[in-house]
């Protein structure tokens, strides 16, 4: 790669970085905005690899990426802040059922 | 005179200065509403959290561009700085010979400055102790937690992770124990091995993943690992700074055994991070191993 | 270099290493063999504090086989030893007073990891007195702040995590903060252990080179220590904090963690930044502003207070304020002050705690003033105790207290300008106040109460091995030392400030 391309995608990862920061602060859907913090872990990932770090590179994908998002998605759960999206099956409403959660083991059949 | 009463009131517990301290109330989310940013909801709030709020992020900005300032002034990323890089130079020009490693950061943090990742290891230890603390059920009556929800019937989950898992396992391990000859090193290694036994716990459940890590073996792995590193490192501190001479010798440079302890301390750092990932992701998921 | 040498480094490891092995012992044989290690380690303190002291200078540490700037270093003085000293013995203290309320507040299989935490927040503080380098600084600095969040909500109690929370959340901003200014350091001079970085700021200094980076780089790391040792405006996890967490966690956030900071911004000063460069000048100074504020809102706030324990958490607010308005003076009879005050308060305020939670245990278990008449008269010990910490608190001659306001006074006239004036009527204004809400809870103590002596709410566990005695005797002692030896302590301190540089 050139110079100059590289130079334009060192720029455009880190607007997108800025972006991706601001945007996981001021959503108001948790899971969208916990997507969005994922993808921040991974654009600083590449960005690590452009600034020739691979050890940091990759503890920065296994943890940030991988680790850190599933652990943020486990505590919004826990604290109910993530509510439950039934999928409606044969137009019948899902049951109000407090140990369930998405209508996910009702697809054995669609499997 | 009211002051004096006021004097005398307060002096025997009379009068009340209003010092209660109360919890805050809970903040209701509306989550059906089909706006995307907090800005709307700010409307519905008082002026003083709005104060709050352009408050923080005027201070924000003040930093970021405090920050921005800062930096623009120092040379640039790759630039010589013959000031700035003497350690730098020193690491380069006699790293390898010093420590064995070829992967000049490992030899850098687990040689010259293993005191460092001694704290840093304890640092997770620490947290693991944290949560274990915040989170641990140990009262069998009280699960009123709710329960999560056992994705073992997802098929899409389970096929991919049947092809992953071995992947990832293999790839966290060669990560682990090349430590000194390529990038990575413990802490990377560990973290991709703690995603791996994370993955299977959620794909195979509880039954799979508990085959070899229950809390018995959480308790053993951290805590051998952590005495290994503390009883390894402080015999090389307590000969360095005695002036002592060690056994533990370098070997050639491009072996997979070689560069002293930085091998073996791979895997204990390797061992207590992975233990700690997943000792949280259990601790949050169902509050017990 | 003889076997002594290796005492700083062998505290750390120590407490590093009980740490290990608590977290799967059985409750009592943790909380014994923590005492035990904390006793050493006491004893490993004053060995160093009377070698350095003997041969009148310090000594360096080199850990590993490499030289000076490439590796990590201990360096031990007499300030440094003191330090420690005062941080172990505090802490032992505490251990112990509290461990009649630990029984009760904590779950039965936790207890072990409270004395796991325990051992990690002795650890990070020997570290803290002895470091050399200022990434290690950082890295136990973050044991510190976990650790000390674990003490707090092992309590399992709603508001107990909620203020824990809050503590988290400010204690981790003063972390960021200084983690930048630490990263800015190395890369404006290449090092990081903290004389060869004072080499590289005394000559950036001299050039005028990179002024902006090195002024901010101080504002952060000063601003970032000072926020998480509770200056003014960020000292309002205090009441909450301090009023709902056990005994024992209480008198050691506020006798030995805060300190601990305070500790490692007075040697960043001395060592890395110097205290006489510009940037750290202008930093002293708004440090300074402060803690004239804190001291006297800090006041303001006891007086207000309806509970025993939110009271005594404001006076610390106010009394860390004293400590920053003593390193703001500046010279060496400022620090000495500062130095003097962190030492007893860091024996008065647990005291405080412990013995409040004795009266407020005789008296059906509240902490409202209201229901403290007479507590005195139905725990004699536990009075006594809590009115030598409040007399010390207010400034009585032969007690700690009242050395350090003489040495403030004393570091206060040295400047000759405004700044003395306004000192010494803060200090006086503060002592008045002090005055106030201390005497009143001792006399409130010791007024005979009409009503029949109300039960104690819970179960005091059958083990009738109460140490309490011994830890209000230790802590007593230790004001009163300081109270009628205060030229010792002086001294030394002195004579430590001069070899910390």
């Amino acid at each position: 790669m050139t110079p100059e391309l590289t130079e334009i995608l060192k720029i455009s990862l880190l607007v997108l970085l800025v972006v991706a920061a601001v945007a996981s602060s001021v959503m108001k859907k948790l899971v969208p905005a916990l997507i969005v913090f994922t993808s921040f872990s991974l654009v600083m990932s590449v960005i690590w690899m452009l600034l020739e770090s691979p050890d940091l590179a990759i503890t920065e994908a296994a943890v940030g990426a991988g680790v850190s998002g599933v652990l943020f998605y486990m505590a919004l759960k826990r604290m109910e802040r993530i509510k439950r999206e039934y999928i409606e099956k044969d137009g019948k409403a899902a049951p109000e059922n407090d140990g369930e959660e998405d209508g996910c083991d009702n697809n054995e059949t669609k499997g | 005179m009211k002051l004096k009463d006021d004097f005398k009131k307060w002096l025997s517990y009379d009068l009340d200065l209003d010092e209660e301290p109360t919890m805050p109330e809970p903040i209701e989310f509306d989550d059906e509403a089909p706006e995307i940013t907090i800005w709307h909801r700010l409307r519905q709030q008082g002026a003083h959290r709005k104060l709050y709020y352009v408050v923080a992020v005027i201070c924000s900005a003040v930093l970021a561009f405090t920050l921005i300032l800062t930096v623009s002034g120092m040379p640039r990323y790759g630039e010589d700085a013959e000031f700035m890089d003497t350690v730098t130079y020193e690491y380069l020009a006699h790293g390898m010979e010093y420590t064995g490693a070829v992967n000049i950061v490992s030899g850098i943090i687990l040689e010259y400055r293993a005191f460092d990742t001694l704290g840093e290891s304890f640092v997770l230890f620490c947290a693991v102790t944290c949560v274990l603390v915040l989170l641990r059920l140990d009262d069998e009556a009280d699960s009123s937690a709710p329960s999560y929800h056992d994705l073992t019937h997802d098929i899409v989950l389970r096929r991919t992770a049947r092809a992953i898992i071995p992947l990832i396992f293999v790839f966290g391990i060669y990560v682990l124990l090349n430590g000194h000859l390529s990038p990575g090193g413990g802490f990377s290694g560990g973290a991709v091995l703690g995603a791996g036994i994370i993955l299977l716990s959620s794909a195979y459940g509880e039954e799979a993943s508990g085959k070899f890590v229950t809390e018995r073996t959480f308790r053993i792995v951290t805590t051998s690992a952590l005495l290994f590193y503390c009883v390894g490192k402080s015999y090389t501190f307590y000969t360095g700074a005695n002036g002592i001479e060690t056994f533990i010798g370098n070997g050639r440079p491009g072996d997979i055994l070689s560069a002293g302890l930085i091998l073996p301390l791979n895997v204990a750092v390797g061992l207590v991070v992975a233990c700690t990932m997943y000792g949280i992701y259990r601790m949050f998921k169902e509050r017990r191993f | 270099m003889s076997f002594i040498e290796n005492l700083p480094f062998l505290s750390v490891v120590l407490f590093l290493f009980a740490a290990v092995v608590c977290s799967v012992l059985k409750p009592k044989a943790a909380r014994i063999f923590t005492t035990a290690v904390e006793a050493v380690v006491i004893a490993f303190s004053v060995a160093t504090l009377l070698y350095t002291r003997g041969t009148g200078t310090f000594f360096r540490y080199n850990m590993g086989h490499f030289d000076a700037p490439w590796s990590n270093q201990l360096r031990a003085g007499v300030l440094d030893a003191l330090a420690a000293f005062t941080f172990s013995s505090v802490l032992l203290l505490s251990h112990i007073g509290g461990i009649r309320y630990a029984k009760i507040d904590i779950e039965p299989k936790k207890q072990n990891s409270y004395c796991t935490l325990l051992n990690l927040i002795g650890a990070a503080l020997m570290a803290l007195s002895y470091t050399n380098d200022l990434f290690t600084g950082y890295v136990f600095l973050e044991i510190l702040t976990l650790s000390s969040c674990g003490i707090l909500v092992i309590r399992r109690q709603g508001r107990t995590t909620l203020s824990a929370a809050r503590y988290m959340v400010i204690n981790l901003l003063g972390s960021g903060l200084f983690l930048l200014g630490v990263s800015l350091f190395y890369g404006t001079t290449g090092h990081l252990l903290m004389e060869y970085i004072k080499t590289g700021v005394e000559t950036l200094d001299a050039t005028g080179e990179y002024q902006i980076p090195l002024t901010v780089t101080i504002g952060l790391v000063s601003s970032g220590l000072a926020i998480k040792a509770g200056l003014f405006p960020f000292h309002t996890w205090m009441p909450d904090t301090y009023g709902t967490a056990t005994p024992t966690s209480s008198a050691v956030l506020s006798g030995i963690v805060s300190k601990g900071y305070i500790f490692l911004l007075i040697k960043i000063m001395y060592r890395v930044a110097g205290t006489g460069t510009v940037a750290m000048t202008a930093a002293r100074h708004i440090l300074y502003v402060f803690g004239m504020a804190g001291i006297i809102m800090g006041s303001f706030w006891a007086i207000k207070s309806k509970y025993l324990n939110r009271m005594i958490a404001y006076s610390s607010a106010a009394q860390i304020g004293y400590i920053f308005v003593g390193i703001g003076l500046g010279g060496e009879a400022g620090f000495r002050a500062a130095m003097f005050q962190l030492i007893a308060h860091a024996f008065t305020k647990p005291l405080l705690f412990l013995a409040g939670a004795r009266l407020s245990e005789s008296s059906g278990d509240s902490l409202l003033f209201s229901d403290l008449q007479g507590a005195a008269h139905r725990n004699r010990a536990a009075g006594a105790a809590f009115a030598v910490g409040a007399f010390s608190m207010v400034g009585i001659p032969t007690l700690a207290g009242f050395s350090t306001k003489l040495y403030f006074a004393v570091a206060a006239i040295e400047h000759g300008t405004l700044v003395d004036f306004a000192t010494l009527g803060v200090l006086a204004v503060s002592t008045l106040l002090n005055a106030l809400y201390f005497m009143r809870t001792v006399i409130r103590i010791y007024t005979p109460s009409p009503a029949p002596t109300p039960l104690p709410t819970f179960e005091p566990s059958p083990d009738k091995s109460d140490p309490g005695l011994v830890c209000a005797v230790g802590f007593a002692a230790g004001i009163l030392f300081l109270g009628l030896f205060p030229g010792t302590v002086s001294s030394l301190i002195i004579s430590g400030l001069s070899m910390f540089g």
